[in-house]
């Protein structure tokens, strides 16, 4: 008993993550209709800024701030070189040419050890679960997913801009014809999603190591997540996160070998039934 | 008479111009090696390591070989099979390479073993890939490989981790074929002495989150054997630390785990473990030194297994071709002059065996901080250790390869 219940912490503690990790990406497509394939670089980039900046001050909040803050401007200049192209695809393609820049650019100044960014004081001790400590800054990841997630929600549904993003996601031009300048709000959007990829990198680099090639398993994830839970509901990734954390926890205790081939599996089955994902609507 | 002479000048003067290409090809036709490594990807720094390895070696030779310049021609494998079978005809049969150093990873070496067929006039120098098979069950007359197998630094860890009074291991390895003969090995000589598997762990290269291992590692264990690369050994260990383990299991770790480069980024988290290696932090030799400070002056940092490996290969090249005059365009006699190598290198003697397999010292070592620095220190040697260990070659042979079920011996 005590063991599935471990297992179950360690799948919503990693679902946290993911969580993070794959609304951003969610919010970019909902909106947009562009696949952003560098929100893998994304997150490295934060990783990266918060590891110097965490050793050079030796204080994580600094880092953790920075790497955010710098991966949000990273946003705001793909926005603009992106706002040049026209059409979904070649958006998308450009975002993947992007993403080899960063990566490669993360390769040329960081070089390719795998790194850590260095952990908080404030989580250092861990907190007794279970018959077991547990490592406190895993909790701490699944409160931020929390407030994270709880803010977005607040924003999309209680704001001004909530239903101005609503409205562009449901009919783009129509929202246009009413007068509202979408493409500010399209930066907005950009601009946010950095700022939270790069809060998870940082964050999610605190515990699970990042280098080179980091940035293709992250966007996997995330595909996957987003895919699972619907392309473009923030709800969506939750309910997603939540199901791929748990079937990669409970998979990689009891089943190792094929824990992949479980997570595809669930994918597909989930497809099967629910083309658009979970919670995806119909176009 | 003097119409004769000039004539004779004229005539002397033109087979002068006529010989000067030839001579002059002679002097400088280049003795041309290429590199296979993996520069992009997971494995990026490893690949860099590699290529710095090379370089170090031909810089001590001036890049000039018995009177002949040596030409580096570098490829990217991408870590993928078929793009090294791919870059190594490239590199053959385009640029005109000779000698090919490389590949890195373990099935980049099968695939290219398997395709040598097709390159009778280069010879493969396997500088890095441990897969089982590259010089075994069957081998080809151009592929020989100065690194070593996956199993042949594992039986004396196996064996020492045993004689240190440990009975019970888990194991945790990438689930690939270098992981399966590195674990192989280790388990073979663990469970021949009397040890047994509490439990196998095989995870996808790549592995981010631990924590449901972590959480469910046996109790009754006494130690861990380890063999994750890159990014993986790191949030392992990293996480295994979080969870407040790693004092509970004693860990023994594989070649590529505890590795210089992941006592770089863990420090002190990684102190006092026990890894077997045919590569070491710490040695009494006059070339290691020198080695180790020309490779710190270039990264910063200790000089690690695959800079050291892929030095050794092209320090074994070189040697070959010195012997041989620099004639590489005879490939039968640069091949007769490799098999009777026999070079102190920095860390180890080589020789090769009749499989053209190298033989080489495995080191037991354990990290401790040493001037400043974490490094693995040497606390056992095993010289000369064979790929077959101690066993029959043709008995060997006749065993199934490793793989995640073989070699098993699972506790009671």
């Amino acid at each position: 008993m005590n063991q599935i219940l471990i297992q179950f912490m360690n799948g919503i503690t990693y679902a946290g993550l993911l969580f993070m990790i794959a609304s951003g990406f969610t919010l970019i497509f909902g909106v947009m209709r562009v696949i952003n394939m560098s929100h893998g670089a994304f997150y490295i980039l934060g990783a990266y800024m918060a590891y110097t900046i965490q050793k050079q001050t030796g204080n994580w909040l600094y880092g953790i701030i920075i790497g955010s803050i710098t991966v949000g401007i990273t946003a705001y200049i793909v926005r603009l070189l992106v706002s040049r192209v026209k059409g979904d695809l070649p958006q998308t393609v450009l975002t993947l040419g992007i993403s080899m820049m960063i990566a490669d650019l993360c390769l040329y100044i960081w070089g390719g050890l795998p790194r850590t960014v260095g952990e908080p004081m404030f989580t250092s001790t861990p907190i007794p679960f279970a018959g077991l400590t547990y490592p406190a800054f895993r909790f701490f990841v699944l409160a931020l997913a929390l407030v994270v997630g709880g803010t977005m929600w607040y924003m999309l549904q209680r704001t001004q801009l909530g239903r101005i993003l609503r409205a562009g996601t449901d009919n783009r031009s129509m929202t246009s014809a009413l007068g509202i300048n979408i493409d500010r709000i399209f930066t907005l959007v950009f601009i946010l999603t950095g700022f939270i990829t790069g809060l998870s990198g940082a964050v999610g680099g605190t515990y699970i190591a990042f280098g080179p090639g980091s940035d293709f398993s992250i966007l996997t994830y995330a595909l996957v997540v987003v895919i699972m839970g619907g392309m473009g509901s923030i709800a969506g990734s939750a309910l997603g996160a939540l199901i791929v954390g748990l079937v990669d926890s409970f998979g990689r205790a009891y089943v190792h070998e094929v824990a992949i081939f479980l997570l595809m599996g669930t994918l597909i089955i989930v497809l099967a039934f629910r083309p658009r994902g979970l919670l995806g609507r119909e176009e | 008479m003097k119409r004769f002479v000039r004539v004779s000048a004229v005539v002397l003067f033109v087979f002068f111009l006529c010989a000067l290409p030839a001579l002059a090809e002679k002097e400088e036709k280049p003795i041309k090696i290429g590199v296979l490594a993996v520069l992009t990807g997971a494995f990026a720094e490893l690949g860099q390591d590699s290529v710095d390895g090379v370089k170090l070696a031909f810089e001590e030779y001036g890049y000039k070989i018995a009177g002949r310049p040596v030409k580096l021609y570098i490829e990217d494998t991408a870590a993928t099979p078929n793009v090294a079978v791919d870059k190594c005809r490239a590199l053959v049969n385009r640029d005109g390479c000779q000698i090919i150093l490389g590949p890195l990873s373990g099935a980049e070496g099968l695939a290219v073993k398997k395709s040598a067929d097709e390159w009778p006039n280069a010879t493969i120098i396997v500088s890095a890939s441990a897969a089982e098979d590259v010089c075994r069950r069957g081998i080809k007359p151009n592929v020989w490989r100065t690194s070593f197998c996956g199993d042949q630094p594992m039986f004396p860890l196996g064996i020492w981790a045993y004689e240190h009074g440990y009975r019970k291991v888990i194991t945790i390895g990438e689930d690939y074929a270098f992981p399966y003969a590195h674990v192989g090995g280790f388990l073979k000589a663990f469970c021949e002495k009397g040890g047994c598997v509490a439990a196998k762990y095989w995870v996808p290269i790549g592995t981010s989150d631990y924590a449901s291992i972590i959480t469910e590692l046996p109790k009754d264990a006494d130690c861990i054997y380890l063999t994750l690369s890159g990014s993986d050994v790191i949030s392992f260990l990293t996480q295994m630390d979080k969870f407040g383990m790693m004092g509970k299991y004693e860990i023994f770790g594989g070649a590529t785990a505890i590795d210089a480069g992941t006592l770089t980024t863990m420090g002190e988290v990684v102190e006092g473990i026990v890894s077997g290696s045919i590569w070491t932090g710490e040695i009494d030799s006059e070339s290691f030194r020198s080695l180790d400070k020309r490779y710190g002056a270039l990264r910063g940092r200790p000089i690690g297994l695959f800079a050291g490996l892929y030095y050794r290969s092209a320090m074994v090249a070189a040697i070959a071709l010195e012997k041989i005059g620099g004639k590489v365009e005879d490939q039968a006699a640069f091949r007769k002059a490799l098999g009777s190598i026999d070079y102190q290198g920095p860390v180890s003697r080589i020789t090769f065996d009749e499989f053209q397999q190298a033989k080489m010292d495995v080191f037991i070592n354990e990290v401790k901080f040493v001037n400043g620095e974490w490094r693995n220190v040497i606390i056992e040697t095993y010289p000369q250790v064979s790929q077959f260990w101690t066993y029959d070659p043709v008995e060997f042979q006749k065993q199934p390869s490793y793989s995640r079920n073989f070699p098993n011996c699972p506790c009671k």
